[in-house]
């Protein structure tokens, strides 16, 4: 356990350090101030667009920071060498792994939790009325991020190039938040085959709209209680791909 | 060596099956209530890309907010286009904002306004992506039912809505005054109209339009008390000016009347 977090914390300060996601976050805080623009032309529902606009940034560039940091975490260290150094130290496979996450989730979750900062701070500025129902969103959002960092970085290990893994970590995006979608056409077209594998590809796929607290908190009657299973799903299914993360680790030969 | 490999192997089946594990049981988790219904199709063609781009990112709401913006735009740009041409010699304040001034309340029930023909598309367009944003519903109603004297159009905007979001009890209010203004019976919106401003999601628009209603009906007083109202709680500075403009003149013509 202290060997995960020694690496977690290596991985965090080497993350913090990296002139690509400070420009991230600077062009993500920018993006949060630019919201008001967009509020200005909104009328009356100034405040919704700068609520929306700032939520939607912070997790668009949350995802950037936890792609490019997943897909060159370990591809990085393996095209240098260095992670000979880790992995001839009389530690599991797996350490490495967990750390490295664990590292990258904590930089990622720091860099959206700036922005947010600075989002609340525009909409207090802007006479927000605080409703603690939108702070649901945060972990919601959070949680998203982890999701598609352990996908990214099973991508990484899956395709072992940093572009490839880039795409596929983009497609778990798009597809997790199309699964609705995807159900509806298959539905539609009325073939047991297509349902079929609609449900056996939404059974592999992450589940991202369950986690779309911040479009969804509004929905009249919608449970605040939703977190829960939200987060539960969150935990087990990054938990799985972790484990196919550690799975094609261990098989790799350096 | 191979002693070495069957471990690493060993290992490598572990984490396999633990991930096979988790992943049934992510999927066995109840997943609690849904959100939005599925975005079954795009409304308006010229955006096909922009919301499809936003549903498959995840960010329906912030496509509803686009879409809304790109709405009052339409409205808002195309009023003030056309204004000139229509009301030459009435002064720029008095078109201000993204009304009809001096239709407002009028209830020409016969005449149909034909422009901003694709308003009702644009309206349905917000409330496919985001079937819960009430003042986009709201604001194309009005605009459709009391500004362009499109009452079909506003009715099949807010019954689409309310199919969608039937526990939303602003939309049959909204559906009762337009029944009225479809009558022509003027008299008989204002009421429904008054219960409609209470809520704080109304469109500052619905609130003009009934402060107007009251002008033609002489009632200045509740009219002054409505435009106050705009002018200390509207966010869009359009409808704060207009309303300080008419308070004026509701100030002058009762200095008038004094003096006869």
């Amino acid at each position: 356990m202290t060997s995960i977090f020694s690496i977690a914390r290596y991985t965090l300060t080497q993350q913090l350090r990296n002139r690509l996601y400070l420009v991230i976050i600077l062009f993500g805080v920018l993006m949060v101030g630019a919201s008001v623009l967009f509020g200005a032309v909104a009328a009356d529902q100034e405040i919704r667009v700068i609520l929306d606009l700032g939520f939607a940034t912070t997790e668009f560039f949350g995802l950037a920071m936890a792609l490019f940091g997943a897909v060159t975490l370990v591809l990085e260290e393996m095209e240098s060498k260095t992670i000979y150094l880790i992995l001839t130290r009389p530690q599991p496979r797996a350490t490495y792994i967990l750390g490295r996450f664990l590292g990258l989730v904590l930089a990622v979750w720091t860099g959206m939790a700036l922005m947010e900062v600075m989002h609340f701070a525009l909409l207090l500025f802007k006479g927000w009325k605080a409703d603690p129902l939108t702070f649901a969103a945060l972990p919601a959002m959070g949680l998203k991020v982890m999701i598609m960092t352990a996908l990214a970085l099973l991508c990484s290990l899956l395709f072992t190039s940093a572009p490839t893994a880039t795409v596929f970590s983009l497609f778990f995006w798009v597809l997790g938040h199309f699964g609705e979608e995807i159900r509806f056409l298959a539905k539609k077209s009325g073939q047991p085959v297509a349902m079929a594998l609609v449900k056996g590809l939404l059974w592999i796929l992450p589940n991202l709209t369950m986690l779309n607290l911040r479009d969804h908190l509004e929905i009249p009657g919608f449970p605040l209680t939703q977190i829960l299973p939200a987060a539960l799903y969150a935990l087990l299914y990054t938990g799985a791909a972790l484990s196919l993360s550690i799975a094609l680790f261990a098989r790799k030969e350096f | 060596m191979s002693r070495f490999q069957s471990s690493e192997t060993r290992s490598s089946l572990w984490a396999g099956a633990v991930a096979v594990a988790l992943l049934v049981a992510a999927n066995g988790a109840p997943t609690g209530r849904g959100g939005f219904p599925p975005f079954d199709h795009p409304v308006l063609d010229e955006f096909v890309l922009q919301d499809t781009a936003f549903v498959l990112s995840g960010a329906r709401r912030l496509g509803a907010d686009l879409a809304f913006i790109q709405l009052l735009l339409y409205y808002g740009g195309a009023d003030l286009r056309e204004k000139h041409d229509r009301h030459a010699g009435e002064s720029p304040a008095e078109h201000a904002g993204h009304l009809h001034l001096g239709r407002e309340g009028d209830a020409v029930g016969s005449t149909k306004m034909v422009d901003f023909p694709d308003l009702m598309a644009f309206g349905l367009r917000v409330g496919s992506l985001d079937p819960y944003f009430h003042y986009a519903v709201l604001f194309t109603g009005s605009a459709l039912g009391f500004n362009l004297n499109r009452v079909d159009e506003a009715i099949e905007v807010l019954h689409r809505a309310s199919l969608r979001d039937p526990g939303f009890p602003r939309y049959s209010l909204y559906l009762g005054a337009l029944a009225y203004r479809q009558s022509d019976e003027i008299n008989k919106v204002i009421p429904w109209l008054e219960e409609s401003i209470k809520d704080p999601d109304c469109p500052t628009m619905l609130k003009n339009i009934l402060a107007n209603m009251y002008r033609k009906q002489g009632n200045d007083r509740r009219a002054a008390e409505i435009f106050l109202d705009i002018l200390d709680n509207a966010r869009d500075r359009s409808y704060a000016d207009l309303a300080l403009q008419k308070l004026q003149e509701i100030e002058k013509s009762l200095k008038s009347r004094k003096r006869l």
